[in-house]
């Protein structure tokens, strides 16, 4: 069922069983799970079903850190959110990602891979990823126009990635959504604050704006925040009647932490024979490897997880820094920058130009783990306000050595591999070889990959939601997004966004019955 | 093309040759044997072959002397049976355990072993 609640009556009381709160991929999925029982799903969505820029600018803020994307651009505010954008790239979580790592400060998920794993096969089928098979060995066998590259697997390994259509949920799930009896979405329905009891344990009411004028109260029983990890830590922040300092920030964690995948070309690969690798660099087959390290050796060198992509080198020297092509406000003009300076559009023509004497050699692409940090956050802007009257979220990305440290250590190793198996040679970008240079360089991008702010722990002193994404000391409030990754990985995260949101219906759902028992 | 030319020279110097038959012009021969490291040059102009030997010899400053170099290269094989081929043969092999035993080392960004680092720096003292 579809609700514009611009044509609602102001101060309407809206109740249910559930409300989530975005729908982007995490609050489609969630809201998806509930479909058919006996619950009343109330699913708000700050936008309509289209582009719209008033709606837009709700997300606008300044980015004060690390350069990045305007935080206007970086998602979308509308139904089915980034998705709408996204590149569809997907690729499955490390065991080690979960570890607690000594030599990566504030390591350490309470949860485990196992505990994800299970719900990465319906993952894969909302993000129509194809055959549910990470195993290089199994495309492999399929298809012996691929070629490995000979590396010791023991040092350097191929990890699979899917190429999602891209899904745009917003389009696939739209029907399904608003044909669900007991799901009530809820356009223009922009949460500006979240209330709380008295002794902030329980959260008791949304309150919702649009332009229109409209002021709204949801009511529900559970509350599941999924508007992606900038919004959810503004909503939390703003959140301050009850608690002075925001919903869930007793210990000053929420905002902190911000995360992405530092992205960025760090070097040459140079063969000695003429040699087309396809397995490597072939988004057209759905699937495709990247170089990675394997764990015992991140363990040594004491980094982070890391892969590499491999692109002909021709193609590499004209793609240009995402980050340098990405910076409209509007969001659909700077996708349109993107894909005309992107190498995307140039890759048939070049392919054609330079015909087989491209293989040779390969452009090395590096995207990268970085290492938690608590002051790479998102702020309240003590000045800016939007439209509907809430502070703005500035984000101030911050990179630590740690991270440069690993994609310097990554393409050495790759360079000793590649040595090793006496196809070729491997050379580093200049700032990379450069030893005095502590840090990436101003122009690494990130992949519009929003992690942390509300982060995971068992403990509230190191953590805004425990194991199971609810909210440290309020009983009825959850997050479904990446903002709960505790580390963020290497590969990019809406698979692991969707698994997690799949985890958390369940939980819920147990939960539920449990308490109807009782 | 980098590469043309660094498969020219590598014509030019890849014939085996006997150094005590053929005295001081097949010293040479095998001296550019030595100073050539044959899987770089496929990718690296003389220029960059020499920068690489200048940065090399900038960290271990006591390796600039093309002699020391030389026997350094060449060391384990005895002198009376030095030919090119035998010579290009030991490179290549020390290459091998290099990266086997990662003495690898990255100069003018380039990750290469310590031999071709020093045949590198051979290659800067005395190639013209
Ligand atoms: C250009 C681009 C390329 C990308 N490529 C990839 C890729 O290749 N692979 C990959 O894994 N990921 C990629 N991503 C990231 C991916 O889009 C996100 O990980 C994913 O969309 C996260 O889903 P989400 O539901 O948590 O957040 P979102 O998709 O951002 O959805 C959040 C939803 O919440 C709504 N919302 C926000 N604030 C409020 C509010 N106050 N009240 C009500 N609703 C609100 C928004 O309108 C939106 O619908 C890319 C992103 C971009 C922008």
């Amino acid at each position: 069922m579809h609700i514009d609640a611009r044509q609602l009556e102001n101060n309407t009381i809206i109740e249910g069983d559930i409300c989530i709160i975005g729908a982007g991929a995490a609050g489609i999925t969630s809201a998806l799970q509930w479909k058919n029982t006996p619950y009343k799903i109330i699913l708000l969505e700050g936008g309509g079903f289209e582009y719209d820029d008033k709606a837009q600018d709700l997300l606008g803020g300044k980015t004060i850190g690390h350069p990045y994307y305007p935080n206007r651009s970086s998602r979308l505010n509308y139904f089915g959110g980034a998705t709408m954008h996204w590149g569809g790239m997907c690729s499955v979580f490390d065991d080690i990602d979960f570890e607690k790592r000594d030599w990566v400060a504030n390591s350490g998920w309470p949860i485990q891979l196992k505990d994800i794993k299970p719900f990465y096969p319906q993952a894969h089928e909302i993000l129509d990823l194809g055959v549910y098979e990470w195993g290089a060995e199994y495309f492999l066998k399929n298809d012996s126009s691929l070629k490995p590259l000979p590396l010791d697997e023991k040092i350097i390994w191929n990890k699979m990635w899917h190429f999602s259509p891209p899904t745009r949920f917003g389009t696939k799930y739209r029907k399904e959504i608003t044909e669900a009896a007991n799901i009530h979405l809820y356009t223009y329905a922009h949460a500006t604050e979240i209330t709380a009891t008295e002794n902030v344990n329980a959260i008791t009411q949304v309150t919702v704006k649009n332009h229109a004028g409209k002021t709204h109260t949801v009511k529900a029983k559970y509350f599941v925040m999924a508007s992606c990890a900038i919004q959810n830590s503004r909503q939390l922040l703003v959140s301050n009647k009850q608690a002075p300092k925001g919903l869930g920030n007793d210990n000053d964690l929420v905002g902190r932490y911000f995360m992405e995948h530092p992205e960025i070309q760090s070097g040459e690969l140079w063969l000695n024979e003429v040699t087309p690798l396809k397995f490597y660099e072939q988004p057209k087959n759905k699937v495709r490897a990247e170089l990675a390290m394997a764990p015992d050796v991140q363990r040594n060198l004491k980094i982070l997880n890391a892969t590499v992509s491999l692109m002909p080198l021709q193609l590499s020297k004209k793609a240009m820094p995402s980050v340098t092509i990405y910076q409209e406000q509007d969001p659909r003009k700077s996708m349109d920058t993107f894909i005309k300076y992107s190498s995307l559009d140039k890759r048939n023509f070049l392919q054609r130009t330079f015909s087989k004497s491209i293989f040779g050699s390969y452009g090395l692409f590096t995207r990268t783990e970085q290492e938690p940090n608590p002051n790479s956050r998102v702020v309240l802007s003590a000045t800016e306000k939007d439209e509907l009257g809430v502070p703005r979220a500035d984000l101030n990305w911050q990179l630590s050595h740690l991270d440069k440290k690993t994609v310097f250590e990554l393409n050495k190793l790759i360079g000793q591999e590649v040595g090793r198996a006496g196809i070729g040679r491997v050379k580093l970008k200049d700032w990379l070889a450069d030893d005095s240079v502590k840090d990436l360089p101003e122009y690494t991008s990130g992949g519009w990959h929003h992690m942390g702010t509300t982060r995971m722990s068992d403990d509230p002193k190191t953590g805004v939601v425990d194991a199971d994404c609810k909210v440290h000391g309020i009983d009825n409030l959850f997050i479904a997004s990446s903002s709960c990754f505790t580390t963020g990985g290497a590969v990019n995260p809406t698979l692991t966004v969707v698994a997690i949101s799949l985890r958390l219906a369940a939980h819920l759902k147990e939960k539920i019955k449990g308490s109807e028992k009782a | 093309m980098k590469r043309k030319k660094f498969i020219a020279i590598a014509a030019a110097t890849a014939a085996a040759v006997p150094l005590g038959y053929y005295g001081y012009q097949k010293s040479k021969k095998v001296y550019n044997q030595v100073n050539f490291p044959a899987m770089l040059a496929q990718f690296c102009s003389a220029e960059e072959l020499k920068g690489i030997g200048s940065a090399y010899l900038q960290t271990v400053p006591d390796e600039r002397d093309a002699e020391k170099l030389k026997s350094l290269l060449l060391a384990g094989i005895s002198a009376q049976k030095i030919t090119s081929s035998n010579a290009n043969e030991h490179l290549n092999k020390k290459t091998e355990e290099d990266f086997l035993k990662e003495n690898v080392k990255v100069l003018n960004q380039w990750v290469i072993t310590h031999t071709e680092a020093r045949q590198c720096a051979l290659f800067s003292l005395t190639y013209k």
